[in-house]
């Protein structure tokens, strides 16, 4: 009826990017949007939505070109099979690698808000342990888990837009556009690499159970995030002031902190809204291991996808571990997607669209 | 799968347990730890000059810890309801590092409700920045706690006893947390926005608690800090002003003379804005300000009442002009001190960003100063009270 | 004691009559004292079988030999209506000719009843005089007679002990299975309702009903339910707990994969949805699958009680079973390790409260929650009247002298009954029982890592219930397949939409009959019940015009 069939729906899919998209990154997206337009910082992710759009369409171009087939399946039949294993190769190491930078992230987030004492191995590793119990399950049930968790995230973010939008100094914004073309040419290239995790579709295209709604499953995270993430960086500036925000390490953090509600039951309240971004980075995590299994199992062409899961914790543990410091760390993350996130978003797909077209026209001459 | 689904249980199991059995990192229990409620920061003026910076002791730093059987009506071994810790030491970690040795339980910041700051320290860029860094670093402080200005040492102020509420920390917290307060001689200030403040502008102000001399603390006036120094301490009609200024006046009674005996129109609401004579050049700032309320105190008679659109029309005039009056004096004194703390260059930086930036460049010597500032106040009476 | 047939090898004449599944596969002998001595060695000893041998008729003599179970039989029913009709029955030549065979000369003038049937299978008869039937043997025949005379005091109907309501029908399962047939019965008049019987057990023979509407469950899942039903064989069936865990689809998971309810309304209801129902004779509770998290959130009264109520109950319902299994681990992480979320003046009062106990929280918190769940076992199994003294003992004065004695802090005792009562609001039973497990993980994590481990076992609480399914149906639908049926599903959730906007069944139901309510006749703008809407709104009905008083 419902089950085991590997297959995701499309409500899935765009949850499930949603999700992948409220990352890390959205933490300290205030700032370098403020780094290139300054105050005008919230266009930025608007005007990098179309970025993305295009990024939809170039992913669209090679996938619904091979329905139901995955990026390891599809490959090899448009190049040699030699390049088709080093693309796949640098895929997984690339997708695993910014998935352990990010539980790397996480755990200096959480040792830094709530357990300045607990070694972040422990943190980090009680994390993967749960993501690895996820993903032995399979996509069906990340892709469930994903649409029950996408209500708390909603909540907490619907509660920081309440607490902030009455108490906001909206004059933070003023002066108006007062930025260069460059600034914003640029800027919107380093935001659009928010959209990085549309690149998993690569491999989540093939396992949807409605092929011909690939596009509209890219396309509806690709606004909705955009605009979220315009508002986040608005309220950011609103909340805790643009000068502070280039300050902080964490501006969104420092807004969740500004933030008090009076009167209530809880005080502090930032802790819960941390939880749905936490939420969020779970779902993260687990798309990371699960397809970068994924990528192993349909390589070797086993029949269980979930043999490479327990294997890739370690993994991802120790390749967490590398950055000896919170620096370090924060480094390597914005370096890392800085110089690799764009390449499986725009242009691979776009070189194997080209190459699949123009195999496919000699084919048919 | 179910090997790995064991492995996996197991390994949950065997943490969780060994972690529960040997203690974890972070748990104190909430009666082994002991809150400060109000941190009072000073000065250390018998600081040994000769020592290098990082072994100087800069800082003298009081903390009080309420004892918490007593403070929730039950009997303790403690003296008295509240005990103050003092530290000397160059930073503020070295401090609480001191403090810690010096009481019997953890110390947390989780609850602390007030800072006060003395006089000697905000006078010392220096130190003040260190302080307000050493805070907020380690998020041990919340950025919504209260900030104060005291005059004289904030140490002194934090352990003489108040009649109302023996815990300072509680009384700012009541005091300020009570939104139906009218709000006339003092600005709250917190943490975080005063940083936001002087990131913005260098400018900010701190409201200034003091006891008067039959001892009961006050809270009025502000300290006028620009780029982390202490500037002047201003009088709570400037702070009046500032508040007006601000459109944050609330329930604020403004007296009157009217018909030979004073008149009391209580305010309601409050707004102003601040605009900028936009011909090209900017020349002037105009001050508007709309206020709302009513009529609460005359004494009527046949002759003489108030109740005509006559009277109400030059009551108001003459409202206007008290009002107004009470905001020149903000300006006056912020010219006099020559600290733009009523932000009329971050209004004209939001508002005419072109403009601006022929005055940045002097605007903080001789630019603000010179600058023409006028006021307009529109006040509306809505009611006259129950009497004629 | 050795029975008497025994053999060298030590099985016997009668083992041997039975096979691997414990079934009697000797054939029904022609000859009437052949069967009564099979019937006389395999009811050997059991002295609670009642066995006779009678002649009827008077041309024609026919041999018959009645078997039944004392007890189990409505003595009525087999005198008045069987043997007193069989004494006097008088027989001629003619009539053997118009019949075939003995057995049926026997039906047709024992049809003082309706419920007769042949039987050629020794097993089924057995099991029929084991059931309260009586079987007649007749000589000269290779069928014998099954007559229904089934009747022993049982337990009538009564209102249902475990899910009580203020409003709504008070009758409920018994143990008899018939009974239960009957009480779905009577609320679906239908011939698409179809009652299956098996049975289950080699030894116990417990009948078994699969209940199912035709048209609107999926044949797949009926087929579903009956090959899970024949995956395992069992020896003996006494209740329908049995049968819910040899059927459900996790044994690994606290949560449970069926719903058990005693109330028939909701039974039928179920059946209605497109589930099937699974009534175990002996067992006041039938077994309804698929079942999904929701489903236990859903008290029956919810559908006869005004919306804006029950929707209110829902949320509440939701909240407090959230509460019960979270308050203890929450106040663990918050106390000890942020206590920043506190209120100050609250946090200061539960210091101080906790001023002089020695215990740590966990510790306080574990010992209390073991000691209110001895309370609670101890209240359940103590006879009668002392289970209340228990309560009052345990509760009142143990909790008080602790407190007293500084063991304890009064919040604990504040949050241990709290969460207690959290768990009595949720409708289901059998929910609270994994709520009460998984609430202990919840205070390890949270001890271990505070409000982080918290959020970690919320999350594998989700991850383990976002991957259970119960019947290929995933357990928290329809909230992680909402968009499913069109969002439909999500009316009878944490709000209960009014009657007349649930109009469809939700997925368990064939995607051809999802249709379950629509307005009678071609108004299609007025959908909302009674004129404008129920309420006066200012609308003039301009039609209508003045009425003459």
């Amino acid at each position: 009826m419902f089950t085991h069939n590997g297959r995701v729906s499309v409500r899935q899919v765009e949850i499930f990017l949603i999700l992948q998209m409220l990352n890390t990154t959205i933490l300290f997206l205030p700032k370098i949007a403020g780094d290139y337009v300054e105050r005008n910082g919230y266009i930025l992710p608007l005007l990098a939505s179309i970025l993305g759009v295009i990024y939809v369409f170039c992913i669209e171009g090679i996938t619904k070109r091979f329905p139901k087939d995955t990026l390891v399946e599809f490959l090899p039949k448009i190049v040699p099979d030699f390049v088709a294993y080093i693309i796949i190769i640098l895929f997984a190491v690339k997708i695993l690698i910014i998935t352990s930078l990010e539980a790397r992230m996480l755990g200096e987030m959480i040792s830094q808000v709530l357990l300045p004492k607990t070694p972040i191995q422990v943190i980090i590793l009680v994390m993967l342990l749960s993501v690895a119990y996820l993903v032995k399950s399979g996509v069906e049930a990340i892709g469930r888990m994903g649409e029950v968790l996408i209500y708390f995230i909603a909540v907490s973010l619907v509660l920081v837009f309440l607490l902030v939008v009455p108490h906001g100094e909206y004059m933070q914004l003023m002066p108006f556009f007062q930025t260069n073309l460059r600034g914003i040419g640029v800027g919107t290239f380093v935001v659009s690499l928010i959209f990085m995790p549309l690149e998993i579709m690569l491999m989540l295209a093939g396992l949807m159970k409605e092929t011909d709604k690939v596009r509209r499953a890219m396309l509806v995270p690709v606004i909705i995030v955009g605009i979220a993430s315009a508002i986040i960086v608005l309220l950011t500036y609103v909340g805790v002031g643009f000068n502070e925000t280039q300050r902080q390490v964490w501006p969104v953090l420092t807004l969740m902190q500004s933030m008090s509600l009076s009167g209530t039951m809880v005080e502090n309240q930032e802790i819960l809204m941390m939880t749905g971004w936490t939420f969020s980075i779970f779902i993260y995590l687990s798309s990371g291991v699960y397809f970068t299994s994924l990528i192993g199992s349909r390589s070797f062409k086993y029949k269980r996808e979930n043999i490479f899961v327990l294997p890739l914790i370690p993994i991802a543990y120790f390749i967490a571990m590398i950055p000896e410091n919170l620096v370090m760390a924060y480094d390597y993350y914005n370096k890392f997607q800085y110089y690799f996130g764009i390449w499986f978003i725009l242009p691979v797909p776009l070189i194997l669209a080209i190459i699949a077209r123009g195999r496919r026209n000699s084919h048919a001459k | 799968m179910q090997n790995k689904l064991k492995f996996i249980a197991m390994t949950m199991l065997i943490l969780n347990t060994s972690f529960i059995l040997t203690g974890c990192w972070d748990s104190v229990e909430i009666n082994e730890r002991n809150v400060v409620m109000e941190v009072a920061i000073d000065k250390n003026q018998d600081a040994d000059l000769s020592q290098p910076i990082n072994k100087r002791d800069s800082y003298q730093i009081t903390y009080t810890i309420p004892d918490r059987a007593k403070l929730s009506g039950k009997d303790s071994l403690a003296k008295d309801v509240k005990s103050s810790i003092v530290t000397t030491t160059p930073t503020i970690e070295t401090s609480v590092d001191e403090v810690e040795s010096k009481s019997q339980n953890t110390i947390t910041f989780s609850h602390t409700q007030a800072i006060v700051l003395g006089e000697e320290l905000m006078k010392d860029s220096d130190l003040f920045r260190g302080a307000i860094d050493g805070l907020i670093r380690n998020m041990e402080i919340s950025r919504t706690t209260n900030l104060l200005a005291t005059r004289g040492k904030a140490g002194n102020l934090t352990q003489e006893d108040n009649e109302q509420n023996p815990i300072l920390g509680l009384y700012v917290m009541k005091y300020f947390n009570n939104t139906e307060r009218p709000v006339s001689y003092a600005k709250e200030q917190l943490v975080g926005n005063m940083i936001r403040e002087l990131e913005d502008t260098n400018i900010s102000t701190i409201p200034v608690i003091n006891t008067d001399e039959k001892g009961a603390v006050e809270i009025s006036g502000a300290a006028v800090i620009r780029n982390y120094e202490l500037v002047d301490f201003i009088g709570k009609d400037v702070v009046r002003g500032q508040l007006f200024v601000e459109g944050k006046i609330n329930q604020v009674p403004i007296v009157v003379e009217y018909k030979g005996s004073s008149l009391t129109y209580i305010i309601d609401t409050e707004h102003s804005k601040i605009t900028f004579n936009s011909d090209g050049n900017v020349a002037d700032a105009n001050i508007e300000i709309l206020t709302e309320g009513n009529i609460t105190e005359y004494v009527s008679t046949d002759t003489k009442n108030i109740f005509s659109i006559e009277d109400i029309n030059q009551i108001t005039i003459l409202l206007q002009d008290e009002i107004r009056h009470q905001v020149m004096v903000a300006v006056n004194k912020s010219k006099e001190i020559n600290v733009d703390f009523l932000n009329i260059g971050l209004q004209m930086y939001r508002k005419h960003p072109k403009q601006w930036q022929s005055y940045s460049q002097n605007w903080e010597d001789e630019g603000y100063k010179s600058f023409p500032i006028k006021i307009q106040v529109t006040s509306t009476i809505k009611n006259t009270g129950m009497l004629e | 004691m050795k029975n008497k047939n025994d053999t060298s090898n030590g099985v016997t004449v009668e083992d041997s009559w039975h096979d691997s599944e414990n079934k009697i596969n000797i054939p029904l002998s022609i000859d009437l004292n052949e069967n009564i001595k099979k019937i006389n060695m395999l009811f050997e000893n059991c002295m609670d079988i009642v066995k006779r041998e009678v002649e009827l008729g008077t041309d024609k003599k026919i041999k018959i030999y009645g078997v039944y179970t004392d007890g189990l039989v409505n003595r009525e029913v087999l005198e008045h209506y069987l043997l007193s009709v069989a004494f006097d029955y008088k027989n001629s030549e003619c009539e053997i000719e118009d019949y075939r065979t003995p057995t049926q000369i026997i039906m047709q003038h024992f049809s003082a009843t309706f419920d007769v049937k042949e039987v050629d299978k020794m097993d089924d008869l057995v099991k029929a005089i084991l059931s309260g039937d009586t079987a007649i043997f007749v000589d000269q025949s290779e069928k014998a007679l099954v007559i229904a005379t089934r009747g022993w005091p049982g337990r009538g109907v009564g209102e249902p002990n475990a899910e009580s309501v203020v409003r709504g029908p008070r009758d409920g399962f018994t143990e008899t299975i018939r009974f239960n047939t009957v009480l779905v019965r009577r609320r679906i008049r239908d011939t698409k309702l179809k009652v299956k019987m098996m049975s289950y057990g080699t030894r116990s023979r417990t009948d078994v009903a699969i209940m199912y509407m035709d048209d609107i469950a999926k044949p797949e899942l009926i087929k579903e339910v009956e090959t899970r039903l024949n995956k395992y064989v069992i020896d003996g069936v006494f209740d329908s707990g049995y049968i819910e865990q040899l059927i459900e689809d996790s044994w690994k998971s606290p949560f449970p994969q069926t719903q058990a309810t005693e109330r028939p309304d909701k039974f039928a209801a179920s059946l209605l949805e497109g589930k099937v129902g699974i009534i175990v004779d002996n067992s006041p509770f039938g077994i309804i699958v698929p079942a999904t998290l929701n489903v236990f959130y859903q008290a029956s009264e919810d559908y006869y009680q005004r919306w804006q109520i029950m929707s209110f109950l829902r949320i509440l319902r939701y909240l407090v079973s959230f509460l019960s299994f979270t308050l203890p681990g929450l106040y663990i992480a918050v106390l000890n390790f942020q206590p920043t979320m506190l209120p100050t003046a609250f946090a200061v009062s539960i210091a101080a409260a906790r001023e002089g106990v020695t215990f740590s929280t966990v510790a306080e918190i574990i010992v209390m929650e073991l000691i209110f769940e001895l309370f609670r076992e101890a209240g359940i199994r103590a006879p009668g009247a002392i289970g209340h003294v228990i309560g009052l003992v345990g509760g009142i004065v143990i909790g008080q002298a602790a407190v007293d004695a500084k063991i304890v802090s009064p919040m604990i005792i504040i949050i241990i009954s709290l969460t207690a009562i959290c768990t009595f609001a949720v409708p289901d039973y059998s929910l609270t029982s994994a709520f009460r497990l998984i609430r202990y993980m919840f205070i390890g994590l949270s001890a271990f890592l505070g409000l982080y481990g918290f959020l970690i076992a919320f999350l594998i609480t989700l991850i383990h219930l976002s991957s259970l399914e119960s019947f290929k149906v995933p357990y928290l639908a329809p909230y992680n397949i909402s968009d499913r049926n069109g969002f439909n599903d999500l009316k009878d959730t944490i709000l209960r939409f009014p009657t007349f906007m649930q109009t469809t069944r939700p997925i368990y139901a064939r995607a051809e009959q999802r249709r379950r309510l629509r307005v009678n006749g071609d108004n299609i703008q007025d959908v909302s019940p009674g004129p404008n809407s129920g309420v006066t709104n200012g609308q003039v009905d301009r039609k209508s015009g003045d009425e003459t008083e």
